[in-house]
């Protein structure tokens, strides 16, 4: 009965790692909101954009994702934008309101890719003027914090004041998006597999409650990029 | 024991039958998902064709423009109501792109004294010509992607029994004229 336990244990457990398996891919798994896989960020500097970025997805649910990477090849940074934003799904799968920004530092380009839902609000031109405006000027002092700043805040602006106009997507009463399918089907299973495994299953739930994934959306490869 | 023959026999059938309904439907979905990509790619031209004309001109009221680019540019927006064939349509897209070359070239030119307002305008504009052309190679990529999935459908045993049977051919992917 032993071993059929400790058989059950390790199954459960593969199929844990399986969705990280799956992800082995040319572009990163990028987490809400802020990806800094250079360094270039310290600490608090992710905590204020990351506030910054939730409070936005709170307000009208457009998902704003930072991405900071060493280099875009070989893709070249219009398709790894343009992947990146697909693979991950950024913005709500039912509104495509998802903006990413996306900083290349060793071959200084950066680029912001909107999602089809923003691009009436956000078209190339205006985003390409923020970007020259805010991103450039900051970037090539290699002040990565103010540039990405003042651009987070300048879309933002943009997307509050036309989400005041418009009623966009609003969360329901608790803030949270919660789809009871899924709610279901994990506590069903959580549930099977604890009275199974006697319990042991809780020391296979760290590796579980990992950073959240964005919403599902995608974009037509709308935005505008530039060089620092 | 014919009964049991007979009713393996059935069993078998119901089996095969069940089999080919759902490979067919697989053929169609991913068929309708070609031409539904193919119908994103046509509307990006219609985008383009729509948009970056009006730009040219709102751009070429604060520069100087060669007043025959700003004429053929015209001229092609109208050509285009008349094209009927994704070639036509092709065709008058790249002959749209050389009129913005020209228009390109003419701001960069030597005899232009750009003011504050034009270079933030052509700025703009390029900004929306290179979004124009990413989103029409973005379709088109996704418009090879399926018809990949479509093609291996069609090709792989033995979903190709069921695409002979039912008439489902190989799709062409979209390779633009050098």
């Amino acid at each position: 009965m032993r071993t059929a336990h400790k058989c059950l244990v390790a199954l459960f457990g593969i199929a844990l790692l399986v969705p990280q398996i799956g992800a082995a891919q040319q572009v990163p798994t990028i987490y809400l909101y802020v990806n800094d896989f250079v360094g270039v960020l310290t600490i608090d500097e992710i905590s204020t954009l990351d506030e910054i970025c939730y409070e936005l997805d709170r307000y009208n649910s457009d998902e704003l994702a930072i991405v900071i990477v060493n280099s875009t090849q070989p893709l070249g940074i219009d398709l790894y934008a343009s992947e990146t934003f697909e693979v991950n799904g950024v913005g709500k799968e039912s509104s495509d309101n998802g903006v990413m920004i996306l900083v290349s530092t060793e071959e200084t380009l950066w680029r912001i890719e909107v999602g089809y839902g923003l691009e009436g609000v956000l078209n190339d031109a205006k985003v390409g003027a923020i970007g020259r405006a805010n991103l450039e000027p900051y970037l090539s002092q290699e002040d990565y914090y103010s540039g990405i700043f003042y651009t987070v805040s300048a879309i933002v602006d943009v997307l509050v004041s036309d989400a005041d106009q418009h009623s966009g997507n609003k969360y329901p009463l608790f803030g949270y998006h919660i789809d009871w399918w899924e709610l279901a089907s994990a506590i069903a299973v959580f549930v099977v597999v604890a009275a199974l495994t006697r319990g042991r299953i809780l020391f296979w739930i760290g590796g579980v409650l990992t950073r959240g994934r964005f919403g599902g959306g995608s974009s037509g490869g709308g935005g505008a990029r530039g060089r620092f | 024991m014919p009964l049991l023959i007979g009713l393996i026999a059935v069993v078998i059938l119901l089996v095969t039958g069940a089999w080919i309904i759902v490979a067919y439907n697989g053929l169609v979905s991913s068929e309708q998902k070609v031409e539904a990509q193919w119908a994103q790619v046509e509307n990006q031209y219609q985008r383009k064709i729509d948009l970056i004309p009006n730009l040219v001109n709102v751009t070429g009221q604060y520069t100087q423009f060669e007043k025959s680019t700003l004429e053929n540019i015209t001229n092609l927006r109208t050509q285009w109501l008349s094209d009927l064939t994704s070639e036509e349509r092709l065709n008058t897209s790249l002959a749209l792109d050389g009129e913005i070359n020209a228009v390109v070239f003419a701001y960069y030119s030597a005899e232009n004294y750009p003011t504050l307002s034009s270079i933030a305008l052509v700025a703009g504009l390029m900004d929306e010509l290179a979004g124009t052309e990413n989103r029409i190679a973005t379709e088109r990529t996704r418009f090879n992607e399926e018809v990949r999935d479509y093609n291996t459908k069609v090709n792989k045993f033995p979903s190709n029994l069921v695409a002979g049977m039912f008439g489902f051919d190989e799709r062409d992917y979209y390779n633009p004229p050098l």
